[in-house]
């Protein structure tokens, strides 16, 4: 069982009762599982633990003296993901357009669909059809572009200020992200 | 002496004199915890290693933000699952990988790791593991190795308690039946 130092009483009381739990409830599943013993099989080099938070001062020594401000870096960052999301949202919109008006099949011809966000923040351009391509011509479950948001959205999601750039952009260009939401579990699903 | 609690951590961080020292011990406090979880994930020690280092950078950039809307745990779990799975989708895109591919090549990392040290059975129960979908992967280690309640769950994953804890029993039941075969 692993011992994490620095816990507090109440935090191991917690996850005794925790343990104890999750044990019962495996019993009822399982036959051959008997919950974790020790690491698994996974070992260390020694005194990693000890080694390691010297190796995270260090690293975070060079993050602060090197170039720009590391906070312009990461607004810099959460910029194009933004525009990323932002740029999706229009592909999607666009192709629910293009299908309404009968120009291309309906929604399940196209419900495995291909989204590669970090595609898009990797490249120094973003570029509308290249978007509506990856959209609609690639193998991904609409679940998959989903969790792609997720990924992507995760780190910020405590951030209001990143949710209110998203929500402006879409007002801006008249795109009602409920209708958007509620379009996508309709017909992906 | 009392251990602080994540409220008086992140108090001295945030107020106190001496920042660094207050993250040090935040550091100290999670590094395993981290570590274990992300080194399940992604099997090979050296990937873990840099990969504990990025979550704790990451940490201590985003900390100055962070609202207690989530557990101090539950936040850095969540930090470090995003880096895990980012890693395994950057291994995918640069080695032209498909899923499958990914967990096969995970199994032989399995195989060939200097530092496993676990008997047939326990990699055995490994490579069942590895044979779920990263998801439920992620889902199951929490529940089995890390002993997070489900609501903690829903928290790191962003998903609801009650498909977290469908998603657990269904791979129990893949894992069973793998061991079995």
């Amino acid at each position: 069982m692993l011992i994490f130092r620095g816990l507090t009483d109440k935090d191991e009381k917690m996850r005794k009762e925790t343990r104890e739990n999750i044990r019962k409830e495996l019993e009822g599943l399982s036959s051959s599982l008997r919950g974790p013993d020790g690491n698994s099989g996974f070992s260390l080099p020694d005194n990693y633990f000890e080694s390691l938070p010297v190796n995270i001062q260090t690293r975070l020594k060079d993050e602060r003296s090197s170039g720009p401000s590391v906070f312009s870096v990461f607004y810099y960052s959460r910029m194009v993901r933004a525009a990323a999301v932002f740029l999706l949202l229009i592909g999607i919109a666009f192709g629910f357009y293009m299908i309404r008006s009968g120009e291309y099949g309906t929604y399940s011809e196209y419900a495995g669909t291909y989204v590669d966000l970090e595609y898009f923040t990797d490249q120094s351009y973003l570029d509308h059809t290249l978007l509506y391509d990856m959209v609609f011509e690639s193998d991904l479950t609409a679940d998959e572009i989903l969790y792609e948001f997720e990924i992507d959205a995760v780190l910020w999601d405590y951030d209001d200020e990143y949710l209110e750039i998203l929500l402006e952009d879409s007002r801006y260009y008249g795109i009602e992200s409920s209708y958007l939401i509620s379009s996508l579990d309709l017909n992906f699903n | 002496m009392t251990k602080p609690g994540d409220d008086e951590l992140l108090r001295m961080f945030n107020e106190g004199d001496n920042p660094d020292y207050a993250f040090n011990l935040i550091v100290r406090k999670y590094q395993e915890m981290v570590y274990w979880h992300v080194r399940r994930l992604v099997i090979v020690h050296e990937d873990a290693d840099d990969i504990v280092q990025d979550v704790f950078v990451k940490v201590w950039k985003s900390l100055p933000k962070f609202r207690k809307d989530s557990a101090l745990y539950t936040w850095i779990y969540r930090i470090a699952t995003n880096e895990s799975l980012s890693f395994l989708k950057r291994k995918k895109r640069h080695m032209f990988l498909s899923i499958g591919d990914v967990s096969r090549q995970l199994e032989e990392s399995l195989e060939a790791d200097v530092h496993y040290r676990g008997s047939e059975m326990e990699k055995k129960i490994q490579k069942a593991i590895l044979s779920l979908p990263e998801k439920q992967r992620v889902v199951f280690n929490l529940r089995y190795f890390d002993e997070m309640k489900y609501e903690d769950m829903a928290e790191v994953l962003g998903t609801s308690a009650g498909a977290l804890k469908a998603s657990y029993h269904h791979a129990v039941k893949k894992i069973e039946k793998y061991i079995a075969s």
